[in-house]
């Protein structure tokens, strides 16, 4: 017993010290930069949270990027679930083709971001781009858009392809999480008179909160980390309009040259992460053992 | 099984042993002695030909070094710049990589630079201007190759020929007289796109509308880069943000935000709109769609810029701490020499920095502008991929776009000065 565990500790320890010094360290070494005035080339001087103080009450910049990147995740997520959920629900539901359709709602996750981005921008496109033409086509002009060319109208154009990309993902986890419901509830409830729709409600839906935490948690991270496609199609713009924390960071540190202001906000947006994920998984903890 | 697992235990360790065996071998039969270790952007079509066009004469003088190429593409060597600073900053720096020549966006370098006075101290016939803006605090900082025209407004000849417009437009108002023909002949006046993040092309309009304003001109646009302006009281900005606001507002495709540079380009060759504003660089966007220049396509300086050459010039520099220095100086050496600039511009598409190589094996577009950079009645003045410093560009560029989708010029004094103060704080 005592050697497998010691087997346990000896293939354990090459990942444990690689999390540990790629991840810890790194972490550790960013949170001692972003007290730091720190310039590209230039002597580097502590200054306490002189950083903090100024993303908080003067950065413009970083107050609209975080403004941003709260509206950009709850517009991905408030939209990802309850769709992949009801495509799920289709799918369950016997649609024809089910193999078909479930291949076709995965497809998009499956493409770069490079290529989604590179596509969306040419459907984007106010004059020539497949959506507005499409609208003009069929007569629906007044709903032809600016979309990413528009300050109001750039965030939202990059979470429809947030939510295009990662929906197929959402139906495919919840699709395989009503599939593990036990068959004999749905049938006593069936048996109970219960019409497809309350057996939805009731039964299968109120089943699915693992499935829900999965999806959450992933597109929480890949929102609040959110920078490729940003980057791609906008690159933050018009003005700061789509600018989200991760695009920001980067143009705080690359192109200003700021590496101290640069870690305090990647230390903002990392508490953000640990903060939401961790409530998310208390509150989860608490609804099992409640 | 125990036995099993000892014989593949047993193979795979003669394996790697192989492999590092074979890796001694090749390493002791290697004909290196040296190694040059460089980065740069130069990675699409013409630009790629054109540095390995300098790689190969750099082979055969030097067959002993191995070039260890990194070209890394994006955000107009932005992306290059942020790789070079995070290994210069873990004390690992390359042996040399490229930067815009400029006084500001070297001086954003100059604390990890050595500098390279030995090389302008050898015969190197270029124009005072050029040496001076690679000159700070009396030391030279880059070895330049090549030299091109920001301040440029490429057109379609077909349509302007058509129209009977007159070329090049001296001031402003001759540019809006003739934007409005266009428009009215049912084309888009001017192809602009700032799509993919690549807002710094509002930089480059405006930087060259403050040339052609009455407060505007070579002297502001250098004390501004220089740090010494005043953008929120200086008429000169007022001016040239009133003048994109009418460009903005009547002759650019609406969809500008959405369109790449390269997109935009293509609205002028496919005949959808008249001008498109590009660096001499921009000559190669054409030729690589099969526009033939001259023909289909011509170039002449931005309207209100006839008398100033606004330019950069590719440099390479030389990084303190860099593992090859003796490798490092032998491309800088072999840099500034004709044939390998000659190489490098004809399929580059720039112009040779160079005043002593003869014109006769250029294009007629290129001719034409090597000699706009050697006519000495052309004021030379710093492009914003040099002039300035490196967070010119990205910070101005974002007060500008806002301005182009607003078109408040009231509100962008106020945030261009508060970018202002904070590029040179």
């Amino acid at each position: 017993m005592a050697r497998r565990k010691l087997g346990i500790v000896l293939f354990s320890l090459p990942a444990i010290a690689l999390v540990s010094i790629f991840v810890y360290v790194f972490v550790g070494q960013s949170i001692n930069l972003s007290f730091t005035d720190w310039r590209f080339a230039r002597p580097i001087h502590w200054i306490g949270f002189d950083n903090y103080i100024r993303l908080f009450t003067l950065d413009r910049g970083f107050q609209t990027s975080l403004i941003n990147t709260v509206k950009l995740t709850v517009f991905f997520i408030g939209l990802t679930i309850p769709l992949g959920l009801g495509l799920a629900i289709l799918l369950d539901l016997g649609v024809k083709g089910r193999g078909f359709f479930r291949t076709i709602y995965l497809i998009p996750l499956s493409f770069s971001f490079v290529v989604s981005s590179v596509m969306w921008m040419w459907s984007f496109l106010p004059e020539s781009g497949t959506i507005n033409t499409i609208l003009r086509t069929i007569g629906l002009s007044c709903l032809a858009q600016p979309w990413i060319t528009s300050t109001s109208q750039s965030l939202w154009s990059v979470g429809i392809v947030y939510i295009w990309q990662f929906s197929g993902f959402a139906t495919l986890v919840y699709y395989t999480g009503i599939a593990s419901v036990n068959p004999e509830l749905s049938e006593a409830a069936v048996i109970d008179g219960a019409t497809t729709w309350q057996k939805y409600r009731h039964v299968i839906i109120p089943q699915q909160k693992p499935a829900t935490v999965t999806i959450l948690i992933l597109t929480l991270m890949y929102s609040l980390k959110c920078f490729d496609l940003v980057w791609l199609m906008t690159g933050g713009g018009p003005g700061y309009s789509s600018e989200v924390l991760a695009t920001y960071m980067y143009k705080v540190t690359f192109n200003q040259n700021k590496f101290g202001y640069g870690a305090s906000i990647g230390i903002v947006l990392v508490v953000l992460s640990m903060g939401v994920v961790g409530l998310f998984l208390h509150y989860m903890r608490r609804g099992e053992h409640g | 099984m125990h036995q099993r697992t000892r014989r593949i235990g047993i193979f795979v360790v003669a394996f790697l042993l192989c492999v590092g065996l074979s890796n001694l071998v090749a390493l002791a039969s290697s004909e290196y002695t040296d190694q040059l270790v460089i980065y740069h952007w130069w990675t699409a079509g013409g630009e790629k030909i054109a540095v390995d066009s300098i790689f190969d004469v750099f082979k055969a003088a030097y067959p002993n070094i191995e070039v260890v190429e990194n070209p890394i593409t994006g955000g107009g060597g932005g992306t290059m710049r942020a790789q070079i600073k995070t290994m210069i900053m873990a004390g690992n720096p390359p042996d040399t990589f490229q930067v815009c020549g400029g006084k500001g966006m070297l001086g954003s370098y100059i604390d990890v630079l050595d500098p390279v006075d030995d090389f302008w101290d050898e015969y190197f016939p270029v124009p005072e201007a050029i040496k001076e803006s690679v000159t700070i605090n009396g030391h030279q900082y880059g070895i330049p190759i090549n030299v091109m025209r920001a301040n440029m407004l490429f057109y379609n000849k077909h349509i302007i020929d058509e129209l009977n417009i007159s070329v090049p437009f001296e001031t402003l108002d001759d540019f809006y007289a003739a934007c409005d023909r266009i428009k009215a002949a049912g084309y888009i006046p001017l192809a602009h796109g700032v799509g993919s993040g690549a807002k710094y092309w509002w930089t480059l309009m405006f930087d060259s509308i403050l040339l052609a304003v009455p407060h505007g001109g070579p002297e502001y646009l250098e004390s501004l880069y220089a740090g010494t302006a005043n953008p929120a009281n200086d008429p000169a900005i007022r001016e040239a943000l009133e003048a994109m606001k009418t460009i903005a507002e009547n002759y650019i495709n609406s969809d500008y935000a959405a369109r790449t540079d390269d997109m935009a380009n293509n609205l002028v060759v496919n005949g959808e709109a008249a001008f498109w504003q590009s660096g001499t660089w921009g000559k190669g966007f054409f030729t690589s769609k099969g526009s033939v220049p001259l023909v289909d396509f011509d170039a002449m300086a931005f309207p209100g810029n006839t008398e100033y050459y606004m330019c950069h010039s590719d440099c390479f520099v030389l990084p303190k701490g860099a593992k090859h220095p003796n490798a490092a100086r032998a491309w800088l050496e072999i840099f500034k020499t004709p044939g390998a600039e000659i190489g490098f511009c004809t399929a580059h598409g720039s112009t040779v920095i160079r005043t002593d190589i003869p014109v006769g094996g250029f294009d007629d577009m290129a001719q034409k502008f090597i000699e706009e950079y050697r006519d000495p009645n052309l004021r030379k003045v710093a492009s914003p991929w040099g002039g300035p410093p490196e967070v010119y560009l990205s910070l101005m560029s974002d007060a500008l776009s806002v301005f182009g989708e607003r078109l408040n010029v009231e509100r962008t004094i106020q945030d261009y000065a508060r970018a202002y103060a904070e590029v040179f704080e």
